[in-house]
């Protein structure tokens, strides 16, 4: 028995872990289950078939391809994972579910741009579940083994009871900001507004506003804008405009349950009183921020974060990696403190409505083609089971800076450790000159766990927002984003821009 | 298809018959169609493969509504896919800005890759000119446009740097700028930005070609216009410019051409934006085919985007052929 | 005698005035090429952090910190050690050679033809063939994709990939070979192939003693030509290529991923791509521009 357990444990890539850490015990890994004989047949069943994942090019799916090997071993499945652009990988899937060819046995589905138009091309997950020749993993699958609703933000569309993905990746939204600038300027900041330059998870979205006045005023040598936004057209533009949107009133496009989505919508908001409003106020932010903000995505904004042109970005947990890399980065070396992103302020919401964190996300998730022939959809489940299993995530984490979606992973204690910057297990680098005589000798073991404390707290109703999850989702965002960039750039008032939007929209829905 | 045919019938003939059949045959099929088409059949015939059923489904397509879902089947539309582009706001900016696109690109192209092809003509070093100017024409679009996005970025660029030094821009941003450029008629700074990146790629494409239409230029007629005492100007409208027309033109039609086919630098420096002030049409058409996936729509787009190309095709190419009829006339 | 003398002078100071002139707008022309290369090559071999310095605006002088740094070649050797980029370049190579090859050894042929031929409706013919390099290339990616399915170019295999990728490069290529060249052979005099023909020449015979060898210079620039569209490529490489016959360009877009445009990559791998050019540059100079007999034939 012993034996067979080591040699299941070599097979998945554990056998450092069980001397490392001795949480084996404690988590749940029901790992005899796993090395039981007819289980190890379960995932030795389609050995030598040949299998295509289609991803984007995130961090996770780089880190699993650099550490496929364990699952080749348990499974014998030769697998191939193609990493590309979203834009590419909507691009591809597109045309091969549209085409019926599945050749892409599972590929990479981001909630809304691909899984809200495209979900009925993927196999239902409960079919696979409920299949008893095929193996289970510890823990299971359940909802609840996962982030707070991450597997209906991620699998479930409208009123389909079918789970179409797992949730394999988390990419939310936090807000980081640059501690040492922010206390090396606190005097001036209070001696212009009389407040310290502070930022907390009740700062308002108008105080960064007010930020960015003081930064771009004062022409620093060291930084020359507040905020580094990410308006560029598309999806990008459309996640940077919904936390200010939603953080000031809660305020949605329309009123369905925002984790199921809607077929058919209705009407939208768009045009209203709240809408109008805080149009003009990201038009605001907008002028205050990097003026490259317009055309910046995420990476573009990361760029001018670390480049030490910008104070605060609201960015992505994953981009953490990249803020830390004293190589790349001027804001690494302990100088980014990470926090939820800005809340409403009561002066920019119409109404009573409620001010919160607004917290969105893109959550990427494994699905199974149904065009693939149904011998390689299994040995696709096999895989997509193995990459979202604890153990794949929490080797993924350690070893190349992953972003897990099962709990368990965030409980395991060093990850708890690494939330924190004080108690976070660092390793040492060749050392890095940032400015003139500060050195970085080291950084975080995982980068990405300073995220997390912001980011379990961020992924909660009120604060989170996830819609919407509608079928048409990328051409309304174009129509969003298009009609907002021209608020923007002057080119319309928010009134019409908005009131453009909601006929434009409304006409896609066929309202 | 002949040979096979003689290696089988020789054996029930003797060699001398064989070779008459076979020559006779070879001659009968050979004479079913004349020297000239026969040697262009394997071109037609590649082009008719890989041309015919793309364009039909284009067609087919533009009629319909293109099924979303597995177990739904596409439903005909008739001719909505090409009326509801009237009022598509999206559509029409498109094509207000490929116009745009054309004629500032092909323009700038034409008259500044035809001045610098005339003046390093037969200067000292030519050679060496050459080899420089046409080097932007190896960097492959896509990697022009991010060399160009690391120019124009505000944080870091070179090229923003230079341009707000010396004081041609005024706005604080060039790839996030939607205000129109030296005149309020003009489009965005941001499409002007776009607009440069293409001129700096293939503006050496004019120059090689012109510089080889410059060569054939027959000497005697220089001659010729050099003892009638023509200055430089009048040598160049008389000569030279009736000479190099028609490679001229081909390079034309193939820069207007692949502004319409390709997108790699709209696609990596601004996707359309800002404010939809760089969504020419066939990025547009992109949008709606591989974005939004209407397949039917954009069917529908593309061929209209392909009646227009061949309409200013058909503009050009008859340019061309004029020009050879005028040289047939008078010769 | 003066006068004359006075004549000339004010001509020499005309024409040293238009010289100046030139120069500057050869040396205008050769910044505005050089400088964005300049740029990239000298990008490509720094740190990320200093290749993201600029000095402040209307700092002219500070400008000349762009030659201060330590340079690396760490993203030169990363291209090749991280990512395979010695396959895509082969790749690259492998495809739109063999591409612009197919092009052009089909293309003369039919260029001749169109040049030569007295076909009805031959204006049509010729004008079909330039058509097909229009549509754009967006609205019939999808049933070429069904093309290539069906053909089985799209399998994982590289072979089969590098064949559809020059399947897909032929498509835009052969068209432009076949207009490019057509207008070269219009231009060699019908009398030398007649006077051939008298000799006891057969068509083809006298094609390929008499025309090809005259039509060099033509056929190697629409070869260059040929080869550089094809090797720009980007979205035919995208969707056809896959990931065993990914091309240089493909390589590079992918760089940029979802959390970081990798800079220095990218710039590197550009700069690589400027490289042939340097030998191409000679074929260039031989043929194509030195090489144009055809003035001196016509004449």
């Amino acid at each position: 028995m012993d034996v067979t357990r080591r040699e299941a444990l070599k097979k998945i890539g554990l056998g450092g872990l069980v001397l490392v850490g001795g949480h084996i015990v404690k988590s749940p890994l029901g790992l005899t289950q796993l090395a039981h004989a007819s289980d190890d047949k379960k995932w030795k069943q389609f050995a030598g078939s040949k299998i295509v994942f289609m991803s984007e090019d995130t961090p996770p799916t780089a880190a699993i391809k650099s550490k496929i090997k364990p699952f080749l071993e348990l499974t014998g499945i030769d697998i191939e994972i193609i990493e590309e652009h979203l834009d590419i990988v909507a691009e591809k899937v597109g045309i091969d579910v549209r085409g019926r060819k599945g050749a892409y046995a599972c590929y990479y589905s981001q909630d809304k741009p691909i899984g809200a138009p495209f979900y009925k091309h993927a196999e239902d997950l409960r079919k696979f579940e409920k299949d008893p020749t095929l193996p289970k993993v510890p823990d299971g699958t359940g909802s609840d083994v996962w982030l707070h609703r991450f597997l209906d933000i991620t699998g479930r569309f409208y009123d389909d009871p079918k789970i179409a993905a797992y949730p394999y990746d988390n990419a939310v939204a936090v807000m980081m900001y640059r501690k040492d600038l922010f206390e090396k300027y606190s005097p001036n900041f209070e001696a212009e507004t009389g407040k310290p330059l502070v930022y907390t998870d009740k700062t308002t979205w108008k105080e960064v506003l007010e930020i960015c006045k003081f930064f771009k005023k004062a022409k620093f040598p060291d930084v020359k804008y507040g905020i580094a936004l990410q308006g560029r057209e598309g999806w990008g533009g459309q996640l940077d405009y919904q936390r200010v949107s939603y953080a000031n009133g809660m305020w949605l496009e329309w009123d369905f349950d925002d984790y199921f989505g809607a077929v058919n919508p209705g009407p939208c908001k768009w045009g209203d009183e709240q809408s109008i409003m805080t149009m003009g106020n990201y038009k605001e932010l907008m002028k205050y921020a990097h003026p490259d903000s317009l055309t910046n995505d995420w990476s573009g904004a990361n760029t001018a974060y670390i480049t030490g042109l910008a104070a605060m970005q609201p960015q992505y947990g994953e981009f953490a990696a990249v803020v830390e890399d004293p190589k790349q980065s001027k804001a690494a070396g302990g100088r980014t403190v990470y926090d939820l992103c800005p809340k409403g302020d009561p002066s920019w919401i119409v109404g009573n409505g409620k001010a919160v964190n607004g917290t969105n996300f893109g959550i990427g998730g494994i699905a199974i083609n149904h065009w693939a022939k149904p011998e390689l959809q299994k040995a696709a489940y096999l895989f997509a089971l193995w990459s979202t299993s604890h153990d794949t995530q929490y080797m993924v984490l350690k070893d190349v800076g992953g972003t897990p979606t099962r709990k368990s992973v965030f409980e395991m204690p060093d990850v708890k450790k690494a939330f924190v910057r004080a108690t976070a297990p660092m390793k040492k680098i060749k050392p890095v000159e940032m400015d003139k005589g500060v050195m970085v000798d080291k950084v975080p073991l995982m980068p990405n766990a300073l995220t997390y404390g912001p980011i379990l707290k961020g992924i909660w109703k009120p604060d989170t927002v996830v819609g919407p999850k509608v079928p048409k989702f990328n051409e309304y965002i174009q129509i969003q984003t298009s009609e907002i960039q021209k608020c923007v750039a002057g080119l319309k008032s928010p009134k019409e821009a908005c009131l453009e939007i909601k006929k434009k929209t409304d006409r896609l829905f066929r309202v | 298809m002949a040979h096979l045919k003689d290696g089988t019938m020789s054996q029930n003939v003797s060699p001398l018959q064989s070779e008459n059949a076979f020559s006779r045959l070879f001659d009968r099929i050979k004479g079913m169609l004349p020297f000239h088409l026969w040697i262009m059949l394997p071109t037609i015939i590649v082009l008719a493969a890989i041309t015919i059923y793309p364009f039909i489904w284009m067609i087919v397509m533009s009629f319909k509504e293109t099924a979303m879902n597995p177990g739904e089947s596409d439903i005909w539309v008739g001719l909505y896919n090409y009326t509801r582009l009237l009022d598509d706001e999206p559509f029409i900016n498109g094509v207000k800005l490929l116009l745009w696109y054309f004629l500032l690109c092909l323009s700038i192209e034409v008259l500044v890759g035809t001045s610098v092809a005339l003046l390093i003509n037969n200067v000292k070093w030519e050679n060496f000119f050459i080899i420089i100017f046409i080097m932007p024409m190896m960097v492959a679009p896509i990697i022009v446009g991010y060399l160009f996005r690391f120019l124009y970025n505000v944080s870091f660029g070179w090229g923003y740097w230079l341009l707000k030094s010396s004081g041609l821009m005024s706005g604080e941003t060039i790839l996030a700028n939607a205000k129109p450029w030296l005149f309020s008629f003009f489009p965005s700074t941001a499409f002007m930005a776009v607009v440069a990146a293409d001129v700096w790629e293939w503006t050496p494409l004019i120059i090689l070609i012109v510089l080889a239409g410059l060569k054939a230029v027959p000497q005697d007629q220089l001659e010729a216009a050099r003892v009638d005492g023509a200055g430089p100007v009048r040598t160049f409208l008389e000569v030279t410019l009736p000479n190099i027309k028609s490679v001229l033109l081909i390079a034309l039609v193939v820069r207007f051409m692949d502004n319409v086919r390709y997108i790699d630098l709209i696609y990596v420096l601004t996707k359309g934006g800002p404010a939809d002030t760089t969504k020419i049409l066939p990025f547009y058409l992109y949008n709606v085919s591989f974005r939004y996936f209407e397949f039917g729509r954009g069917a529908a787009i593309g061929f209209i985007l392909l009646l227009f190309t061949i309409f200013m095709g058909l503009f050009f190419v008859n340019v061309v052929f004029k020009k050879k009829k005028e040289v047939s006339n008078s010769g | 005698m003066a006068r004359t003398e006075l004549v000339s002078k004010a001509a020499k100071r005309k024409r040293a005035f238009w010289r100046t002139l030139m120069y500057i707008a050869i040396a205008a022309f050769f910044l505005w090429t050089t400088l964005p290369l300049l740029i990239m090559a000298l990008s490509s071999i720094k740190e990320h952090r200093d290749a993201f310095q600029i000095p402040q605006v209307g700092d002219w002088l500070g400008a000349l910190k762009i030659a201060s740094f330590s340079p690396t070649f760490h993203h030169y050797t990363d291209l090749f050690t991280k990512e395979h980029f010695a396959q895509f370049i082969l790749n690259s190579v492998i495809a739109s050679g063999s591409a612009s090859i197919i092009a052009v050894s089909l293309g003369s042929l039919a260029a001749y033809g169109l040049a030569r031929g007295k076909i009805p409706g031959e204006q049509h013919l010729s004008f079909w063939i330039l058509s097909t390099r229009m549509a754009p290339v967006v609205a019939v990616m999808v049933p070429l994709y069904s093309i290539f399915t069906g053909l089985g170019l799209l399998e994982p295999s590289r072979w089969r990939n590098l064949l559809g990728l020059i399947l897909a490069y032929t498509t835009f290529d052969l068209p432009f070979a076949v207009w490019f060249m057509r207008s070269f052979f219009e231009d060699i005099p019908v009398e030398l192939e007649e006077a051939a023909k008298v000799d006891g020449c057969s068509n083809l015979k006298a094609f390929r003693k008499i025309i090809l060898p005259l039509a060099m210079p033509g056929i190697v620039a629409a070869l260059i030509l040929c080869l550089i569209f094809s090797w720009n490529d980007f979205i035919f490489a995208s969707i056809f290529g896959q990931q065993a016959a990914k091309t240089l360009p493909v390589a590079t877009s992918e760089l940029h991923s979802t959390v970081s445009i990798e800079w220095g990559g990218i710039l590197a791998s550009g700069t690589l791509l400027v490289v042939p050019m340097l030998f191409l540059g000679l074929l260039v100079k031989k043929y194509l521009v030195q090489g144009m007999t055809m003035g001196a034939v016509r004449q």
